[in-house]
């Protein structure tokens, strides 16, 4: 059983809390990702896992057992540091084999997992080369290699795909996803790239400030957010949010607008302020009850990202057609009812039905 | 202003150039030019390779370079060394430590000539050493004029002027190599001192041998505690190369025997130097990934 | 082992290192103020009395300057500040050249400066003697003061650090119509303070700490540099222990009071040449 358990962990260095408290149950086998903006202690988080950081409150459960106050290198834990942190002066065969010589394991088995580790990530003919004389991806596999090695119960990977270009971080994505499959270990992957995140993820975690925001499978977190954060940092472009004010017969009106739209939601408070959200992709062009005016149109090829203003606020669609129109041309747009979320402008939740 | 590149290249750079022309590298071909000749009572001649002859049938100049290089073969690796465990102390972060660092910096502010007259009263028979000696029940002993403790009590002296200034140099070693590497060692499971054998000192290789070599060469040419506290003595346990030196040249005016016993401490300098260079030469890539 | 049993032998051996260059420093200040006959009482047998500057005197520094130090102190704050000055100006301008100008054989030259600072002045010393001697220049101020001027360390961290300086800069004040001389002043010197005072720091320190070479260029005993002047304080007044005791911590205590604020900017220049190096 290599599943992985957070009990009300905390982590403050000095004053200043980075972890306030997080409760978090991961299954064996599982690909788990944590995602947030750069402050929010995912990376904190990891390192608490690993052990490099002590915990300030809290427990951690590694296949049932309280590894809270145990050594990293007795954890079961193996990690892929953003920079690699692969040994200069060491080849890669004694990058990878370090953990093995230092805890004394016979030869013979050491050159086996070795051998088999190598075998798996393509680096048997780079095994007497220097870190120096390997490529970004092949370095990273080094790394990745060195944590399977260590036959860990549980994978940690810090960033790994940032430091690599764009199309090389796509390919590595698919080799790492195809890893996972082959191993079907326990994976905690930490990025701030939400891409990264939808692809590789069994679930995701969402942080922000030292705490969760929503864990759930990608397509659920997109689908059905709890929050208004959770909705926005999800998704490229970013959910449009319409501030607007319930009216008497039920409908909301978009702040700064006289104008009405059906509300998803049946029964809300007269009165009450609500953020309307509706996805880019979702967004009706042509005919419709809002006035818009185009700011800006990107074309991509497949896709169309149009930016407009309306309601006072800038909408983004997105469309799957060339589009002919050029800026400041005004025309009308429809935010579908039933595919737009309501969330309450003062505590940010979603309002489901 | 247009003046053309040339005019200003040779006006900003020449000053510099000629300075170390003249003051730097001139004088070492004087030297090797002046050890031709001899002055005896007044009169210069020119003896060739003389003076060099002299020196090898000269028992004084065996002695000498006997403790000069028993000097060195014990000084440096103990400096070095020194520095070392200074630099891994320095680096640790435990609460206070900035002023235990301030502390370790105070002997640079200090100079040897300094530490001498210092050091020489602390070691008297009546001094603090030999009194703090005293409350464990040892000494009182004759550091500086004893030819048995004579040039230990000197290593001791340099050795705990120089250290903090060669410790400043391996602390920034220390600080490039980068902490994830630790993180990982520590992470496979290396002990503190398996993480320090196995990975910082080989990767500290460079910056040890910079260390050790700019060490040697000024051990080399140590002067200053000599002059000061023993003149060479007692018996010539303390007589280095260059107070050979500088008696001949200056106490007795034989400049060409003198600056002969330079160029060879320069030339020995100079095997001394190439050694670690070739040793240099085949260490491993810094460059962290 | 604990990791607290660790941390608490580290603690230990870190103390005991501080204590150990701390010491006979502590007992060289608080010895210059005792009068000269209670230098050594309370040492046999050990007492903490032998800890304090008691009984309490200023004797040892006033014969100190009695006895001429304050010249001595005023003639190597001149050596050394002219020596600073006049450095900092080759010095930086030959960094300059090499920062900003290619020219044929310039890694060469460099290469030799920078191989020039690992060579110590002890090693060229006494030939020297005889340059300087040719130059005429024995017993007179210049014999100490340019020979330091040119100093490869200086040239190579005001040259690392120009190399730095992005060439942005520099195009754009030439499209300005700025000339070389205007562009150094007004945009490489301000951005080189630093670099300015790490290679001052040194060049000053330097002609401070100098020893041997004073002793050989300045026989004539008028003109004395401190570190010559203590010694031969020391040679003539051997037993006056507090005076040589005040003395020292005189000698001493003007590089740290300039190391102590500016020590970040001394350990900079050091262990970046030192890397590099």
């Amino acid at each position: 059983m290599s599943g992985l358990n957070l009990r009300a962990l905390r982590k403050a260095f000095g004053p200043t809390e980075i972890i306030s408290g997080v409760d978090l149950e991961i299954a064996d086998g599982e690909l788990v990702v944590f995602v947030g903006p750069s402050g929010c202690g995912k990376s904190t988080l990891l390192r608490l896992i690993a052990g490099l950081e002590s915990v300030s409150a809290g427990e951690i459960l590694i296949g049932g057992r309280d590894v809270t106050r145990v050594d990293p290198a007795k954890r079961g834990v193996a990690m892929v540091f953003q920079s690699y942190a692969l040994f200069p002066h060491m080849t890669v065969r004694e990058n990878m084999g370090f953990g093995m010589r230092v805890n004394r394991v016979p030869k013979v088995e050491a050159a086996e997992r070795l051998e088999r580790a190598a075998a798996l990530l393509q680096l048997t003919e780079l095994l007497d080369r220097k870190p120096a004389q390997l490529s970004g991806g092949q370095r990273q596999r080094v790394a990745i290699g060195r944590a399977i090695v260590r036959d860990p119960k549980v994978f940690l990977f810090d960033e790994p795909l940032s430091n690599l270009d764009a199309e090389l971080r796509v390919q590595m994505r698919a080799e790492l996803s195809a890893l996972h499959a082959r191993l079907g270990a326990t994976m905690i992957y930490v990025t701030h790239d939400q891409v990264e995140a939808m692809t590789l993820a069994d679930r995701i975690v969402v942080l922000r400030a030292g705490r969760v925001e929503q864990v759930g499978a990608p397509l659920q977190l997109y689908d059905d957010p709890d929050n208004l954060f959770v909705a926005g940092f999800l998704g490229s472009p970013r959910m449009n949010f319409l501030p607007a004010e319930v009216q008497p017969n039920g409908h909301l009106r978009p702040v700064g607008t006289e104008v009405d739209l059906p509300s998803p939601i049946p029964g809300l408070h007269p009165g009450g302020r609500v953020v309307i959200g509706c996805r880019p992709e979702n967004v009706e062009l042509g005919e419709g009850p809002l006035e818009a005016t185009v700011k800006t149109v990107e074309q991509l090829g497949n896709s169309t990202f149009v930016h407009l203003t309306s309601a006072g606020t800038t909408i983004a669609a997105e469309l799957h057609d060339r589009w002919a129109t050029k800026g400041d041309a005004t025309l009308r747009l429809t935010l579908p009812t039933a595919k737009t979320q309501l969330f309450d402008a003062e505590t940010s939740l979603r309002i489901r039905g | 202003m247009n003046r053309s590149p040339i005019t200003l290249l040779v006006l900003t750079l020449a000053p510099a150039l000629l300075g170390l022309a003249i003051f730097r590298a001139y004088p070492i071909g004087l030297a090797f030019y002046e050890s031709l000749y001899t002055t005896v009572a007044g009169e210069r001649t020119f003896v060739g390779l003389g003076n060099y002859a002299d020196l090898i049938t000269d028992a004084g100049f065996w002695k000498s370079l006997r403790v000069t290089l028993w000097f060195n073969l014990i000084i440096n690796p103990l400096q070095v060394a020194l520095a070392l465990a200074l630099a891994l102390m320095f680096v640790q972060k435990l609460p206070g430590m900035a002023v235990f660092r301030l502390l370790f910096l105070i002997p640079i502010g200090i100079s040897l000539p300094v530490a001498v007259i210092i050091w020489r009263i602390v070691l008297l028979p009546e001094g603090f050493l030999n009194g703090a000696l005293g409350i464990v029940g040892l000494g009182p002993y004759r550091f500086l004029t004893s030819p048995d403790f004579a040039l230990y009590s000197i290593i001791g002296i340099a050795t705990w002027k120089g250290i903090s200034y060669w410790m400043i140099f391996l602390v920034g070693g220390l600080q490039n190599i980068p902490q994830e590497i630790n993180e990982a060692a520590r992470l496979e499971g290396a002990s503190a001192w398996q993480r320090l054998w196995l990975v910082t000192l080989p990767l500290l290789r460079p910056t040890l041998l910079f260390v050790l070599v700019a060490d040697i060469t000024i051990n080399f040419l140590l002067f200053a505690p000599v002059f000061m506290l023993t003149g060479g003595g007692p018996r010539g346990s303390t007589n280095v190369l260059m107070y050979e030196a500088y008696k001949s040249g200056f106490v007795f005016g034989d400049m060409g025997r003198a600056m002969a016993i330079v160029v060879c401490l320069v030339a020995m300098l100079l095997v001394i130097v190439a050694i670690q260079f070739r040793l240099l030469s085949s260490a491993p890539s810094k460059e962290a990934c | 082992m604990s990791p607290a049993v660790r941390k608490a032998l580290i603690y230990l051996a870190i103390a005991v290192t501080a204590f150990i260059f701390v010491a006979p420093l502590w007992w060289a200040i608080l010895s210059s103020f005792r009068p000269n006959d209670a230098i050594f009482r309370d040492l046999f047998p050990f007492t903490p009395r032998a800890l304090l500057p008691e009984p309490f005197t200023l004797d040892a520094y006033v014969a100190i300057f009695q006895r001429g130090f304050g010249s001595i102190i005023a003639n190597t704050l001149l050596v050394a500040g002219l020596t600073t000055v006049l450095g900092l100006i080759v010095n930086a301008l030959a960094g300059y050249a090499f920062a900003l100008f290619e020219f044929p054989g310039k890694s060469a030259v460099l290469g030799v400066v920078v191989v020039s600072f690992m060579l110590p002045f002890e090693a060229i010393a006494m030939p020297l003697y005889s340059v300087v001697s040719q130059l005429g220049w024995i017993d007179h101020v210049a014999a100490l003061v340019v020979p330091s001027v040119a100093n490869g360390l200086a040239v190579f961290l005001f040259y690392q650090f120009f190399q730095q300086v992005p060439k942005d800069y520099y195009e754009a004040a030439r499209l300005e119509g700025a000339g070389w001389l205007r562009i150094l002043w007004s945009v490489y010197v301000p951005l080189s303070l630093p670099t300015c005072i790490s290679a001052g720091l040194m060049l000053f320190i330097f002609q401070w700490e100098a020893f041997l070479w004073p002793l050989l260029a300045m026989p004539a005993q008028q003109f004395k540099v401190i570190q010559v002047g203590m010694a031969a304080f020391q040679d003539q007044y051997t037993t006056a222990w507090n005076q040589l005791f005040g003395a020292a911590v005189i000698t001493a205590l003007i590089p740290m009071l300039l190391l102590i604020p500016l020590q970040r900017y001394y350990v900079q220049g050091l262990a970046g040449s030192g890397i590099k190096g």
